[in-house]
């Protein structure tokens, strides 16, 4: 029992026995053990959701028809009796509602904030922990639980309402009312887990910083995360009464969104994007406050217009809350949608802000391509085009030809799947050394992220093609005219799930006989790099000062650095950068 | 952590508390879970906002219906409620202050007010208000079975009527859990001037309950 | 320019380290004393007082005078005095005032966040049949309130209507209907006659007319079997008690109420007593169990018919009030 190791040991230190690890892990207060359960529970959420995708794109192979004698081609998932074409149309209803609820509700909402962020948040700041470890531990259990709500519903048989529950398909369909409610109790119950996180987090940054640090001394991730739990918080409680009042909705027949009882079902699409429109920013900030700093650190640069960054990301977070009406447009007034439709546009400002600052950030700097560097890179391009094929959906006269097309299907997959995921992939991999003391291995990275890259595009492109020439989305058959396109992007689902598991290979490799890593291997200057990979319990030796900015490559030698690892700039104004890092006042 | 002085072994454990490790000093701690706390309170303020915009787009849309639901409304039983309510709001804030100030006892009987309060409050709501109306068919929604209504959408009045309260009573019920457990332990004396903080975030929430019903009550009861 | 080392690292203080408690130490355990909370206390049940009477006053006007105010001044007027009781509870009880002002920013953007919510959402329900004229006609906001719950296809609040028809066609309830009504005739009858004995004897009536005319007792519950014989019973109880006292013209009343009761004359009445009258009647009581809109005028429309119809209505204009205490004890 030597309370030494016990604090001063690695955070992955096996607590005695099997079953001792598991309990110790299960009931752990770690902010770094709680955020490595959430990236695993999400990885494994993004396989389920993952599986289902390619189910909806294997479906879609040929469009389904019906011969003369009753058979049907082109309709691969149905269930064994079914006896007509609408019994297998409604399975594929369920499959896409399967994959739109799992990755929106339990990937890509939680996946950078709950997994990166918990880990990180409070390395970066300089912190023991997060201010409430114990509400930490109960949000990740509510995660769990509410996804075990999600998945009870479909073992049950799953729901055909679409991932947005929108009126009355979700108070009508399916005579019982149990998938719907397990389905969005589900999403309640996981609205409160991010919640949880959301605040937790806020009052971390406010309260817990490292002393020296001010709020311009944060790394960028840092300001994208806080600007993100500002709209989790304010955003998803109005998710909460929404959900709370679609089953009262469903079980009791109240009528608040039900036209025949004097309700309004658009009112219902109102409640539902004045949270799901913030949280979009909710997915896609943290990734680009990843993005920010995998950016900076790997070309060994200080990023361009760090208050600008900073300040966009609030920007976002603030517009966010008034653009939520251009996912109606085909339902509401026509003053209101003109209104959204001018609002929306303030969006791309912040957003531009943001890309511009990357690019100018990329111009000599000494960038080492590395996986991460890759998937940053990646990310702008995909993200850039996911971003610009957004304006003619929040254009008013383009959208009432583009609205509910596959033009938004490929829109929203570049931003979310291409913005979102891939930033998870970047930040994965850029911090991965921290995370489980191990390099994986580079080259195969590099090559998974090349697979992805065209995988995506193979599958999501050719999308963009089909909406524009009419092809509605949520529907299991097509016009014949329809189909190489549709083959087309079945067959990029296929390379993309090639990429991801080459992905897995290298994460396992790395597990199993990965090289030791340093504790700074890519030569960054927050506070993360300071800590030991992977961290001790407590994250620092001694609370550590600030001395200096995360980016201040030009004026400070990294922690750590050793020469063989990275390389390090020559200083801008010559000769050797001139203050050394030092880690903690006591040193 | 694993032991305690054995000086301390004789103080009230409120006097022991030590402040978690990852917070610089006890006030630090305090005032981050102040400050979490009222975070999490604007996200109750968002929930029932909800409800308020039900509301709001509804009386816009069906004054009639609202003008006559609100009159089906007795405001003496909302008025006696939202009395109740203040009063419990001034017993909690009273026995923080008695905490504060180390007089335990009087801070007990404050907490056990509060609660008698709150029982109160739902008594009247579910005696003189839920069951008599929901007994003669004032109903929300497709249950309606009024057969009085004059407006046809008299229906969703009762709809944001009982999902507003509700969901307010619910928390009502929450609240009286939360201080039932601050009330056990304040026997056990985990309370005193240096180390309140439950209290003090409980108060909060119950302050919350009371905010929500002072304008749950004109909106419903007195507006027409 | 953004990154320099920050100047006061060299007299850091380990305790504060972002300076909070410059002002002060435990600037956050602000105490605030009993006197403050009391008067808040008493401030806020004065201001609940005021919203309640300044809405009572409206309805005062507007009864009295006939003067209708806008529909904005009622609203204006109670949620400004609802803004003004939650400033105060969360400025004194919830200490925002002496707390970190973030906590106060925090609230304030909630408030915000809640005000775009109500605005943007309100744009589009308020305008739906805006701008272009030909949208005026079909669209209508909201949907039609026409649910259809009932065979027939009509609105719930039309099938709710029907369903009460039909109840009230059973033979109980209509019994039950009549009684009232005569019951109520004799209650009015008494109060002519002006003596303590006559009150007494109204009282008793009118206690019973109210309990068989309870919306809950008839139309939910049904009447029990024998509960008509009950309450003949029972009156005729009190005719005899009153007899013994020498009261001879209320008990005489009393006994005729009875007489009603037990059935004696109701296939007269029922004769000329239609089924929209009684729906008249039992709108204006089921009306009066908010306790203050029972108000006469569908009835009298309807009252010059028969006997028992006529005794009702005057009795609803003197005992109207009385009649409708709310789910009365029994």
């Amino acid at each position: 029992m030597s309370g030494h190791s016990e604090h001063h040991g690695s955070y992955l230190e096996r607590k005695g026995g099997m079953i001792a690890t598991i309990w110790d892990w299960a009931t752990t207060v770690d902010h770094k053990k709680i955020g490595v359960m959430y990236l695993f529970a999400i990885l494994f959420m993004f396989f389920l959701g993952g599986m289902a995708a390619i189910a909806v794109r294997m479906e879609l192979w040929e469009p389904v028809r019906q011969a003369a004698d009753g058979s049907f081609t082109g309709q691969l998932f149905r269930p064994a009796d079914a006896v007509s074409m609408s019994e297998g149309n409604n399975f594929y209803n369920r499959l896409f509602t399967l994959h739109g609820a799992i990755m929106v509700f339990m990937v890509i909402v939680p996946s950078i904030p709950a997994s990166l962020g918990n880990f990180l948040l409070p390395l970066m700041l300089g912190a023991k922990d997060v201010a409430f470890p114990r509400l930490n531990l109960l949000s990740w259990y509510i995660y769990v639980f509410g996804s075990i709500f999600a998945v009870c519903s479909i073992i049950l048989g799953g729901v055909d309402t679409g991932w947005t529950f929108y009126t009355p398909y979700s108070t009508t369909t399916d005579a019982d009312h149990i998938k719907v409610v397990l389905m969005v109790l589900g999403a309640f119950i996981l609205g409160f887990s991010s919640i949880l996180t959301g605040l937790n987090f806020i009052v971390t940054v406010h309260k817990l910083r490292a002393p020296g640090m001010g709020w311009f001394d944060m790394p960028l991730f840092i300001w994208a995360i806080y600007s993100s739990a500002i709209i989790q918080v304010l955003a998803t409680p109005v998710i909460g009464i929404t959900l709370l009042l679609l089953v009262f909705e469903r079980v009791f027949r109240i009528g608040i969104f039900d036209p025949a009882l004097g309700g309004d079902p658009v009112l219902y699409q109102h409640f539902f994007w004045f949270y799901s429109h913030p949280v979009v920013y909710v997915m896609i900030l943290p990734g680009m406050g990843v993005i920010s700093d995998v950016l900076a650190v790997q070309s060994h640069k200080r990023i361009f217009g760090y208050r600008a960054i900073a300040f966009s990301s609030l920007g976002i977070a603030a517009v966010s809350f008034i653009v939520w009406g251009h996912h109606m447009f085909t339902s509401m007034s026509e003053l209101a949608s003109a209104v959204f439709s001018a609002l929306t546009f303030l969006v791309a400002i912040p957003t531009a802000v943001k890309v511009f600052n990357w690019i100018a950030t990329l111009y000599k700097g000494s960038i080492t391509i590395n996986t991460p560097m890759l998937y940053a890179l990646i990310f702008l391009f995909l993200f850039s085009i996911g971003g610009l094929t957004g304006l003619p959906l929040g254009t008013l006269s383009t959208d009432l030809h583009l609205h509910d097309s596959y033009f938004v299907v490929a829109h929203f997959h570049y931003v979310m799947m291409g913005g979102t995921i891939i930033a998870l992939m970047a930040g994965i991999h850029h911090w991965w050394p921290k995370m489980f003391g191990r390099m994986y291995n580079e080259t195969g990275g590099m090559i998974g992220a090349i697979v992805v890259f065209i995988g995506f595009n193979i599958t999501f492109l050719t999308q963009f093609l089909l909406g524009t020439q009419g092809m509605p989305r949520r529907y299991a058959s097509y016009f014949d005219e329809y189909t190489s396109l549709h083959q087309l992007s079945t067959i990029g689902s296929w390379v993309l799930l090639a990429g991801f598991l080459i992905h897995l290979f290298v994460f396992l490799a790395s597990f199993a006989s990965g090289k030791k890593a340093p504790p700074n291997p890519w030569g960054g200057l927050t506070l993360e790099w300071v800590a030991t990979s992977p961290p001790i319990e407590h994250n620092f030796e001694h609370e550590p000062l600030v001395k200096h900015g995360p980016y201040d490559f030009d004026t400070v030698v990294p922690p750590h650095w050793d020469p063989k690892d990275y390389p390090i700039p020559e200083a801008q104004a010559g000769g050797r950068p001139a203050v050394a890092h030092s880690p903690d006042r006591n040193a | 952590m694993s032991s305690i002085p054995s000086q301390n072994a004789s103080k009230p454990l409120w006097a022991r508390y030590t402040h978690a490790s990852h917070f610089r000093t006890a006030a630090e701690e305090f005032d981050a879970c102040k400050l979490g706390f009222w975070l999490f309170l604007t996200t109750e303020v968002l929930l029932f906002g909800g409800i308020f915009c039900a509301y709001f787009i509804f009386r816009t849309l069906y004054p009639g219906a609202w003008k006559e639901g609100s009159q089906l409304l007795d405001w003496r039983f909302g008025g006696l409620n939202t009395a109740v309510l203040l009063i419990s709001s001034y017993t909690m804030a009273a026995s923080i202050y008695c905490f504060q100030k180390g007089y335990t006892r009087r801070a007990q009987w404050n907490l056990i007010i509060t609660l008698i309060c709150g029982a109160a409050f739902l008594f009247i709501k579910l005696a003189y208000e839920y069951i008599p109306k929901w007994s003669v068919g004032k109903r929300p929604g497709a249950l309606f079975d009024y057969p009085f209504a004059a407006d046809p959408h008299l229906p969703l009045w009762w709809s944001v009527y009982y999902s507003g309260t509700a969901i307010h009573a619910a928390h009502v019920i929450i609240g009286m859990v939360l201080i039932a457990r601050v009330l056990y332990r304040s026997y056990k004396g985990h309370y005193g001037p240096t180390h309140y903080t439950m209290v003090e975030i409980t108060g909060l929430y119950w302050h919350l309950v009371d905010l929500i019903w002072i304008f749950l009550f004109p909106l419903l009861y007195l507006i027409h | 320019m953004a990154h320099h080392a920050p100047a006061a690292s060299d007299h850091f203080d380990e305790t504060d380290p972002h300076g909070h408690s410059k002002h002060g130490q435990h600037e956050s355990h602000v105490i605030v004393g009993p006197f403050i909370l009391r008067t808040i206390l008493v401030v806020l049940l004065l201001f609940t007082a005021l919203t309640v009477g300044i809405a009572q006053l409206e309805i005062a006007i507007q009864n009295w005078f006939g003067i209708y105010l806008p529909w904005w001044v009622n609203v204006v007027g109670a949620m400004s005095i609802a803004t003004i009781k939650s400033i105060l509870v969360m400025a004194y009880f919830m200490q925002l005032k002496y707390d970190n002002p973030i906590n106060t920013v925090a609230m304030l953007f909630c408030f915000f966040a809640l005000g775009l919510f109500l605005l943007f959402t309100g744009l589009d329900l308020f305008t739906r049949d805006k701008i272009y004229d030909y949208k005026a006609g079909p669209v209508v906001a909201g949907g039609t309130g026409a649910g259809v719950v009932s065979a027939g296809g009509k609105p719930i609040v039309e099938a709710s209507k029907d369903r009460f028809l039909v109840k009230l066609a059973e033979p109980d309830v209509r019994e039950a209907m009549i009684t009232v009504n005569a019951l109520r005739h004799e209650v009015h009858e008494l109060g002519k006659l002006g003596t303590d004995a006559a009150r007494q004897a109204a009282a008793v009536i009118s206690a019973r007319a109210d309990y068989l005319s309870d919306l809950k007792t008839i139309i939910v519950k049904q009447i029990e079997p024998g509960e008509l014989a009950r309450s003949a019973k029972h009156l005729r109880d009190r005719a005899a008690e009153l007899r013994a006292g020498a009261a001879s013209p209320a008990a005489d009343l009393l006994e005729k109420a009875a007489q009603h009761v037990a059935g004696v004359n109701l296939a007269e009445a029922a004769a000329s007593y239609s089924i929209d009258a009684t729906f008249a009647t039992l709108a204006s009581f089921a009306h009066g169990d908010h306790g203050q809109h029972a108000h006469s005028g569908e009835a009298a429309s309807t009252s010059d018919r028969s006997r028992p119809r006529a005794g009702l209505t005057d009795a609803l204009e003197v005992f109207g009030p009385a009649a409708a205490k709310p789910q009365g004890g029994h």
